[in-house]
């Protein structure tokens, strides 16, 4: 098991639709799109608004396989925004077959609803479970 | 971690395209059977015997007649020329006029006996979306074909009640053996 196999679905999640809906910001002369991975956001990126947030949600065992389950919150400043963003993060990867360093990958995701956080803050959250041969 | 074996061909829970073909135990012809409430179970079967070789050894080992069991989750997809593909030879389908347009499926024989038609059945995964005819061969990762399979004695259509959960189903299962027309297939499985 690979600690870390949330690192799959920033690389998977990281195409051309997905980023066109989130907020970018700049380290150094690089501009990056707002995918983060952890249970917080560096405080200096928590104004952003149209983020993606991935972190994992369920426990990993000691059994030769698991399928550990993560959340990817869609945040955006409307309701109808983040269910669309919620959307294009499920057709990417919904039952999706992928590579991560060369093994095989397969994920299934589930859309919950939609939660008001804050004025102009909402966030749909992606349940995904991601199937690997780690 | 005192990992104990480093060998993991694992298949993830995909689900597969279900076919039976329409063209006999030939096979270029195939209907999709839609969408099932879950997966497939395949089961082996043989019988065993024992052949005296006189003054050689012991007694040889031999298994006779092979057969494999596909038993199928219900089906769901409600279409009458499904239905009618899934009963190879017990049931026909005719337009119909009445009570309004539509379809008839019925029982194909014209007395109490009918010739039942054996057919290849076929589970295939695709690793893309294959619902909309863009998938090609080179997107299979597994395929199991039973080639010469027929119909098991007995099928079900499952009408729900009002008070009842889940969709109207049909089910169905097929045994197949050793094709003589076909140097004695009996099944494949492809795996990518």
């Amino acid at each position: 098991m690979d600690i870390n196999i949330g690192n799959y679905l920033v690389q998977s999640l990281s195409t051309t639709e997905v980023k066109a809906k989130l907020d970018t910001f700049v380290v150094g002369s690089t501009t990056y799109h707002a995918i983060f991975q952890g249970k917080s956001i560096p405080v200096a990126y928590q104004s952003l608004t149209k983020i993606l947030q991935i972190y994992r949600t369920s426990v990993l065992t000691p059994h030769d396989f698991n399928a550990p389950l993560y959340t990817v919150n869609c945040r955006q400043p409307t309701e109808y925004d983040a269910d669309t963003l919620a959307e294009i993060v499920y057709n990417e990867i919904n039952r999706y077959f992928g590579t991560y360093s060369g093994d095989k990958m397969y994920t299934q995701c589930s859309i919950g609803q939609s939660i008001p956080e804050d004025d102009n803050r909402w966030n749909t959250p992606v349940e995904v479970r991601i199937f690997s041969k780690r | 971690m005192p990992r104990q074996t480093n060998e993991k061909k694992m298949m993830f829970p995909d689900g597969f395209r279900l076919e039976i073909s329409t063209d006999g135990t030939v096979g270029t012809a195939w209907e999709d059977v839609g969408v099932l409430a879950g997966g497939a179970t395949v089961t082996f079967n043989w019988d065993e015997f024992y052949l005296d070789g006189g003054n050689y050894e012991g007694l040889v080992d031999k298994a006779i007649n092979p057969t494999i069991a596909l038993a199928p989750s219900a089906v769901w997809n409600f279409d009458a020329t499904v239905i009618k593909n899934l009963f190879p030879g017990m049931f026909a389908i005719d337009s119909a006029n009445s009570p309004t347009t539509g379809n008839d499926v019925t029982y194909a024989g014209d007395s109490n006996q009918v010739t039942l038609t054996r057919s290849k059945i076929r589970l295939t995964h695709y690793t893309v979306d294959a619902s909309g005819g863009a998938e090609t061969d080179a997107d299979i990762d597994w395929q199991f074909t039973l080639h010469n399979a027929k119909i098991d004695a007995g099928g079900s259509f499952n009408f729900k009640g009002v008070n009842e959960d889940g969709l109207d189903e049909v089910t169905v299962s097929f045994t197949g053996k050793c094709d003589p027309a076909d140097s004695h297939k009996l099944f494949t499985f492809f795996q990518a």
